[in-house]
């Protein structure tokens, strides 16, 4: 018997009028995402939930693992459908009683009656469907308060499912119907989160990178590539680009004061950032900081980078501790890939003792001895661009 | 681009002989332990190239066994020889300048009783008073300490370190990674592997053969428990079907690597060497250690850090190493911090490794490379 999935909608649910809008972009990033699977699909929406039914080829448990990372969805189920009728349903439970409660020693038995026609209320579907569990599994016994494993059984307008406990899914808002953002991403661990953040509340995501051949070599540039992959792997494609800001950090080790390089050379990326979104048709940058986790993080370093700023900039690690902002690189899967060891171009010429308290005005005095407009534009010249897509974990 | 290759310690070059013998021994389906006639043709293969092999480290055919490189070789006599030689004691001598398949295994055995003490190898060479201090003081079982060091090419004389055993009356087996000595070393060393020790590890990919392949020199009438098991292959200390065609390629890169192939090598070195001085003079410090192997050296360009020099080059289509290639992952490189050449010239090390198939063409290219990355030079940080 083939497994169908049940997806719960997150905060879509709330939308008022403009609700529909949502909902068709939710099942448009259902359908990409299972667009090169082997099988076919049928998706199908109704009553804040869709159920995804599969054909024979159809790899519904790799399907299920990808609705996982489906930005919108708040659980995903993999169970079984059957017939309305109170027969049908207690036979299929007794069926797959034993898959459905995996060895656990105790359980319970929820009812969804989303079809108030039903003749059995929940209370009844639960009495019935619980029994029949009882007697296929020997020794279980029913906890309501703790159970070890969830017996769900659903009542919808077409059909009824039976499944277990059901995954967490990714939450947030369908990819795309927040607008596009440009995430500077480094390398290391604050950025990708940082994006995946943003992408989470329905941004779609492009990126760009700052390269310093030879400074930084193509080693660095694969792993800023990995991390990309990692976050289209939520929202399907990211679009990195590259800028080489090599010359520019010749000029600074040149010219300027090294106690405020850092800071110099990341007013630059704000500005590449910046004629990189226009091109990108991104009205919004994100970048990975941290209210004083490094010295270019500070208050006033912020500031600094900001006064140039003609787009928002969105910074959601600004109050995440470390740990924190690792837990999450962890659980996206992000941590081990930012861990690896190669230089990025930040570290190459950091200051020994960089300047804590930085001016707008000190900063403008650094840069009035560089052509900054030759540099930003002669950096332009470098700009590459590859989209990476998140979907080669396909088992054909 | 053409790739200028200059890693051949982390790899080297196969001969194309190799490569033809690998390719035509694939073609061999066989399996060696058959007792039908394609079989016992398989299995004749199989013992020419260990008659081979045998020859070369000048050690009886019987002695050699076939691995899957350097790496199982030097897991297998270590664990192997620690465990079989129990009883003289726990205590595990070797040197934080091996090869991480050496001090790797060496610690991990820490949770089956072993106690590893290592001791200095200043410059690549272990301490030999250190050493016989260790062995007049405490239990030893076994000693690995590397023929020829893969930073830096230093050659220990196996010689005296068998000499220091003997005088201090240990019970201690003798296990050398002779990956980076193995058909390289000086006349006067050669031999010396399979005279002093009781195991030793070589390796195919190194000397021109294909990865893979290795080999493990187990003196005749020590008999080590086998790692990988579930077979009679290689008299039961490797159990598996044999790689055929890596074993019969690596005992033709054995035949192909002669006198005139170290003198070729030993050209290079001096010319690259002499180019380095006369070309970047005060910018490059080279450590030449004496004895060496020739294939193999370590430079730091002054301010210029390794990974800098090593994209720069990469860009030309160069290739060097920053470090031993199988911890380059690693933030710090143990391994060379052993040498003790300090800090500053750690940040900015770069190995050279030579193959009797580069040419002068080749050297003049790695120099002006090499010249050209000084202008990446980032003072003190």
């Amino acid at each position: 018997m083939q497994y169908v999935i049940v997806l719960k909608y997150g905060e879509i649910v709330l939308k008022g009028l403009n609700r529909g809008r949502f909902e068709q972009a939710l099942l448009k990033r259902v359908r990409l995402s299972l667009k090169r699977l082997p099988g076919s699909y049928d998706i199908r929406s109704a009553q804040s939930t869709i159920v995804i039914h599969g054909d024979e080829n159809a790899d519904m448990l790799l399907a299920a693992e990808r609705m996982k990372k489906v930005f919108g969805i708040v659980s995903v189920c993999v169970g079984y459908e059957c017939e309305k009728d109170m027969d049908s349903i207690r036979t299929l439970v007794r069926e797959k009683a034993r898959e459905l409660v995996a060895g656990a020693r105790t359980f319970k038995c929820v009812a969804k009656r989303s079809d108030k026609d039903f003749p059995f209320i929940s209370p009844q579907i639960c009495e019935l469907c619980g029994a029949e569990v009882l007697s296929a599994v020997r020794g279980i016994k029913v906890d309501v308060n703790d159970p070890e494993a969830v017996v769900t059984v659903e009542v919808r307008d077409r059909a009824a499912f039976i499944h277990g406990k059901g995954a967490k899914g990714a939450g947030g808002m369908p990819t795309g119907t927040n607008g596009r953002a440009l995430l500077l991403l480094s390398g290391g661990i604050d950025s990708p989160v940082a994006g995946h953040m943003v992408a989470k509340r329905g941004v779609y995501i492009s990126a760009v990178y700052f390269e310093s051949p030879p400074y930084t070599g193509e080693a660095a540039k694969e792993k800023v590539a990995s991390l990309a992959k990692v976050i289209a792997g939520y929202t399907g494609t990211v679009t990195l680009y590259t800028v080489s800001v090599t010359e520019i950090q010749a000029e600074l080790a040149e010219k300027c004061e090294e106690r405020m390089f850092t800071l110099l050379l990341r007013r630059f990326m704000m500005r590449l950032a910046q004629e990189v979104a226009e091109r990108a048709e991104c009205t919004a940058l994100i970048t990975g900081e941290s209210l004083g986790q490094v010295a270019s993080q500070t208050m006033e370093a912020i500031m600094c980078t900001d006064s140039l700023a003609k787009i928002p900039v969105f910074r959601p690690c600004i109050g995440l501790d470390k740990e924190e902002i690792i837990q999450t690189a962890r659980r996206i899967g992000t941590f081990d890939i930012s861990s690896l060891p190669y230089e990025d171009c930040c570290t190459v010429f950091t200051p020994r003792h960089p300047k804590l308290d930085p001016t707008v005005a000190e900063l403008e005095a650094e840069e009035a001895k560089l052509d900054v407009s030759g540099l930003t534009e002669r950096a332009m010249q470098t700009l590459s661009f590859v989209r990476i897509h998140g979907d080669t974990d396909i088992r054909n | 681009m053409n790739t200028i290759y200059f890693d051949n310690s982390a790899s080297a070059v196969p001969f194309a002989s190799a490569l033809g013998v690998f390719a035509e021994t694939a073609k061999i389906y066989a399996n060696p332990s058959s007792l039908h006639s394609s079989g016992i043709a398989a299995r004749k293969k199989l013992e020419s190239a260990r008659a081979q092999v045998a020859s070369a480290f000048r050690c009886r055919p019987d002695e050699i066994f076939f691995t899957s490189g350097g790496t199982e070789s030097n897991n297998t006599a270590i664990r192997g020889a620690a465990r079989k030689n129990r009883r003289a004691g726990s205590v595990i001598v070797t040197t934080k300048a091996e090869h991480a398949s050496v001090v790797q295994t060496v610690l991990s055995l820490s949770s089956e009783g072993y106690e590893p003490v290592f001791i200095s190898a200043r410059g690549g060479v272990p301490d030999l008073a250190e050493l016989e201090n260790v062995l007049r003081s405490r239990k030893v079982c076994l000693v690995a300490l590397m023929q020829a060091n893969n930073q830096n090419g230093a050659v220990t004389d196996l010689r005296k370190v068998r000499d220091c055993m003997n005088a201090s009356g240990t019970g201690a087996l003798l296990h050398s990674d002779c990956v980076q000595s193995f058909m390289k070393l000086p006349e006067q060393f050669s031999g010396d592997a399979a005279r002093c020790c009781d195991t030793a590890s070589v390796s195919a990919h190194k000397i021109g053969g294909v990865k893979g392949t290795g080999a493990l020199f187990v003196r005749r009438g020590l008999v080590l428990p086998a790692l990988i098991t579930g077979g009679e292959q290689e008299s039961g200390v490797r159990a598996g079907t044999e790689n055929l065609a890596g074993i019969c390629a690596m005992a033709e890169a054995v035949s192909r690597y002669g006198e005139a192939e170290r003198e070729k090598v030993a050209e290079l070195r001096r010319y690259i060497i002499g180019e380095l001085r006369s070309e970047l003079g005060e910018n490059v410090i080279i450590t030449e250690p004496e004895p060496h192997v020739d294939q193999l050296f370590n430079i730091a360009l002054v301010n210029v850090k390794s990974e800098v020099a090593l994209n720069y080059l990469d860009s030309l289509g160069v290739c060097v190493s920053s470090s031993s290639a199988c911890s380059s992952k690693a933030k710090t490189n143990t391994a060379l911090a052993a040498l003790g050449y300090g800090a500053e010239y750690e940040r900015s090390a770069l190995r050279i490794g030579i193959s009797p198939l580069n040419t002068k063409e080749e050297a003049d290219l790695l120099v002006s490379a090499l010249k050209g990355a000084l202008a990446f030079k980032i003072k003190g940080r």
